[in-house]
């Protein structure tokens, strides 16, 4: 079940969520506070101890992603939270990665697919200054696989619309929601909102308008404008997208909602 | 740029000029990136103006374009009746969720720049003091009125009702628009010299321009519009 996922590109992204797991599992103990008091307490040397071994083994994770980043990315500057807004119609073609004359290897739609999205979605995640999230490029193969069949039906259809890309925004959102990328933190506050949100679900939302309101602005608007105008909407309607998610039928009543929404971004 | 309206009736309006000098406004004030950036300029220019210094809350102004494209939406069956009046109404209505929402707080007083003219001329005796922020609102959406009118019907907006003089007037407006936001239409409908409905204020069809249109179509009845209204 990981269409248009070679046995190489699923080994990549799941080493890289292990090391990620470990970082996030590092951080937690370097970010503890570290005990004061009696130097010659035994528990307080103890946790220092690992407080330290665990600053050291962050700088090392980090430095261990960052390569496999550059081996796994061709634009390593993603990383950094400066990811470009890429629209569904970059999702039409070869599944499959392929090998190209001369060795080289091209990339199949999934494997693009899961590493723009993962990188999008730190983006998303940084702008809204959530630095410390534990978010997982695995989870975006299951939305791949969840979704494609639908993006292709449509993506491939005579007449790509307005109606039709609002309808795929909604079909990544239910998809990417599924998935659940984002394991930590669940919840977030941001000022701009008016209570606490989902995390996944304002990330699905707002993944899901930026893919859809680039099929028809590339050339007018850049990524950061892009990126700015669909957070916006999302953090200004996360309760009625909220609601939309949580009806009997969901998908159509997302698609009226961004039917509204992609008409004035960004 | 401030500047009077042009005129050959006595002036007794002036407003934010920039607005006019941007092309397709009507379309651009239909996106978020647009719609909040023309109303920062407008809150520049009136900082410099009064001397006040606004706050404005991003958050919940995202949620005034949100609120307002929503409730257009909803009545967009009038700009195929009457445009020009749908315009005035789509303002009517953009002041009404400035005004629910209240997304500017005044922070602060300095002196005034001398160089900056007035939004609305003095002759006017708008007190921004008794309202800062509705003052802000009010001269935004006026100055969004006018430029659509130059724009998209060649019309000149030369003058505000008599109304606008009286103090008592203003005092009334930051009274009820607070306390029921719906009534901000009536309100610009009647600085503008237009006949109110205190009634329905957010039925569109109820509006007398609507229903004189309806009743025999007029000059700009059947303009429907090319670029999304």
């Amino acid at each position: 079940m990981n269409e248009g996922l070679s046995a190489r590109d699923r080994s990549l992204v799941q080493i890289s969520d292990k090391l990620r797991d470990l970082r996030f599992a590092v951080r937690r103990v370097a970010d503890l506070p570290r005990h004061g008091g009696d130097v010659h307490d035994r528990e307080s040397a103890i946790f220092n101890m690992a407080n330290t071994l665990a600053n050291v083994s962050n700088r090392f994770l980090n430095t261990a992603e960052s390569g496999l980043i550059s081996i796994l990315s061709t634009e390593p500057e993603n990383h950094s939270g400066q990811a470009p807004a890429y629209g569904f119609d970059r999702y039409v073609g070869t599944l499959g990665s392929v090998a190209a004359p001369g060795g080289e290897r091209t990339d199949g739609v999934g494997i693009r697919f899961v590493r723009d999205q993962y990188f999008a979605a730190k983006r998303v995640l940084l702008t809204c200054g959530i630095t410390e999230a534990l978010l997982h490029q695995e989870r975006f193969m299951r939305t791949w696989n969840r979704c494609h069949a639908s993006f292709g039906a449509i993506l491939e259809s005579p007449r790509l619309g307005h109606e039709q890309i609002c309808r795929l925004s909604a079909i990544y959102t239910l998809g990417l929601l599924e998935s659940n990328p984002v394991l930590s933190p669940r919840r977030f506050d941001h000022p701009h909102l008016e209570g606490s949100a989902d995390v996944n679900l304002f990330l699905a939302a707002t993944l899901a308008m930026v893919a859809g309101v680039t099929v028809v602005n590339e050339d007018d608007a850049d990524s950061k404008i892009i990126y700015e105008s669909c957070i916006a909407a999302a953090m200004a309607r996360y309760d009625a997208i909220e609601r939309a998610c949580r009806q009997e039928e969901a998908e159509a009543a997302l698609t009226t909602l961004y039917e509204r929404l992609l008409h004035h971004l960004p | 740029m401030i500047s009077p309206i042009p005129s050959g009736a006595a002036e007794n309006i002036r407003l934010n000029s920039d607005l006019v000098a941007i092309p397709h406004l009507r379309d651009r004030l239909r996106k978020l990136r647009w719609f909040v950036s023309a109303f920062k300029v407008h809150t520049s220019l009136v900082e410099q103006e009064t001397g006040i210094e606004f706050a404005i809350d991003e958050g919940k102004m995202n949620r005034v374009f949100f609120d307002w494209i929503d409730s257009v939406d909803a009545n967009r069956h009038g700009a195929h009746v009457d445009l020009l009046d749908f315009v005035r109404f789509a303002a009517g209505l953009a002041l009404t969720s400035l005004a629910y929402n209240d997304p500017v707080s005044a922070e602060r007083r300095r002196a005034p720049m001398a160089s900056a003219g007035s939004v609305v001329s003095p002759s006017l005796e708008l007190d921004h003091d008794i309202w800062p922020s509705g003052y802000l609102y009010v001269t935004f959406c006026l100055s969004v009125i006018v430029a659509l009118e130059r724009q998209e019907f060649g019309r000149v907006v030369s003058r505000l009702h008599e109304d606008a003089r009286d103090s008592a007037f203003w005092g009334s407006l930051c009274e009820n628009i607070s306390a029921d936001s719906r009534l901000a239409v009536p309100y610009l409908d009647r600085l503008l010299g237009k006949t109110p409905n205190w009634e329905l204020p957010d039925s569109v069809m109820d509006r007398a321009a609507m229903l004189a249109s309806v009743a025999g179509p007029r000059e700009n009845a059947g303009m429907l519009p090319e670029r999304g209204d």
